[in-house]
């Protein structure tokens, strides 16, 4: 499905309904160049999963871990990821335990490595304000953006 | 002889005191923050309750992996860092031995199962000879299928052990009576296991320089084996 947003404050309202539909143990592969807006829909859709919003950019640490009420989301970047042993040493697998949502920044790097199921986020940048939101891989989103 | 085991490997963190050859304490339990969190506070603990110095340690017994990337990384720093301040030596153990340790008395064979990827484990069995473990398959990565061939050409009574021994058991052995799964209390990584091990094996102690980690790494194996 498509989502057109107007302003940062439409994404993060967005994001908080794809969050809150939410079980745990999904991975969400952002798909999105420099400034697309991948982080500040992290921020909606943690808050909608029930983990509050006080995300920041995973850039420099690679990985920031939420955790919240026996709830937890694990948000990745993997810009500075080269291929699949690096990926590996990073300890991503050990994340994948069925109930921590992983959020993936920069999934390209590390497409062969997904998971069959994985819920794919492209977010356009039309203008300064406007995004597209492209959500593939998972029918439980369909009609959220009516 | 004093040896404090640690266990980071997996989902379970475990400390263990041994002082000669009796376990004087043990803590155990399945976790869901990070071991970097919990395992020395966990060891601090142990040492308070039993009126031990860290600096009374002979050795550290430390789980060299497969297993958990993060978590192995924890537990093998967190010993080197110990092993340089003390100055005293490390033993490094496999992971899927100290879970067959845990049933070391099992008359057959021992089949130690861990969660690598979907349908991919890691793989080792022993053999048991009054009380001591003995190779039949090196550690290794495989699909679950290895597994299946392995332990349907056996003609030996077998005991699974480790985190996957259910799943293992259910999806590939439901048929198969002589197939057992470990009792609820050993199936799972416990430090104690490793300080038995280290204290068999003095003269393989080496210092905390010398302690590696072994991962089976999973990458390269699914590359041989062909990914699916």
């Amino acid at each position: 499905m498509v989502k057109t947003t107007n302003s940062p404050e439409e994404t993060i309202e967005f994001a908080k309904k794809v969050g809150s539909l939410l079980d745990g143990g999904e991975v969400i592969a952002y798909r999105g160049g420099l400034g697309a807006g991948k982080t500040t829909f992290t921020r909606g859709l943690c808050d909608g999963f029930g983990i509050g919003d006080d995300v920041t950019s995973p850039t420099f640490a690679l990985v920031n871990e939420y955790r919240k009420n026996g709830k937890a989301l694990c948000h990745f970047d993997m810009y500075r990821i080269n291929g699949a042993d690096d990926l590996e040493t990073t300890g991503f697998y050990d994340y994948m335990d069925g109930e921590t949502v992983l959020a993936v920044e920069w999934s390209e790097n590390i497409e062969e490595a997904l998971p069959e199921g994985t819920i794919f986020i492209d977010i356009v940048r039309i203008d300064d304000n406007t995004r597209e939101i492209h959500i593939s891989g998972d029918d439980r989103f369909e009609n959220i953006g009516d | 002889m004093k040896i404090l085991g640690i266990d980071t490997s997996g989902k379970t963190a475990s400390v263990a005191l041994m002082d000669g050859d009796r376990i004087m304490g043990e803590i155990t339990y399945v976790t869901r923050l990070t071991h970097s969190q919990i395992i020395l506070p966990l060891v601090k603990n142990l040492l308070e309750k039993l009126e031990t110095e860290l600096s009374d340690i002979d050795c550290f017994a430390v789980s060299e992996g497969p297993g958990s990337y993060t978590g192995l990384r924890i537990g093998i720093s967190a010993v080197k860092g110990m092993c340089f301040t003390n100055g005293v030596k490390c033993y490094g153990v496999s992971t899927l031995k100290s879970l067959a340790q845990n049933v070391r008395f099992f008359g057959g064979i021992v089949v130690s199962v861990m969660h690598a990827r979907p349908g991919i484990a890691y793989f080792g069995a022993y053999e048991c000879k009054g009380g001591k473990l003995v190779e039949v398959v090196a550690d290794k990565v495989c699909k679950y299928e290895e597994i299946e061939e392995f332990i349907r050409n056996s003609d030996k009574k077998i005991m699974l052990v480790g985190d996957i021994c259910e799943k293992i058991k259910m999806d590939l052995f439901s048929d198969l009576e002589r197939i057992e799964v470990a009792p609820a209390s050993l199936k799972m990584q416990r430090a104690s296991a490793l300080c038995e091990l280290a204290f068999e094996e003095t003269d393989s102690w080496v210092t905390g320089a010398e302690l590696e980690a072994r991962y089976l790494q999973v990458t390269k194996a699914e590359k041989d084996l062909g990914k699916n």
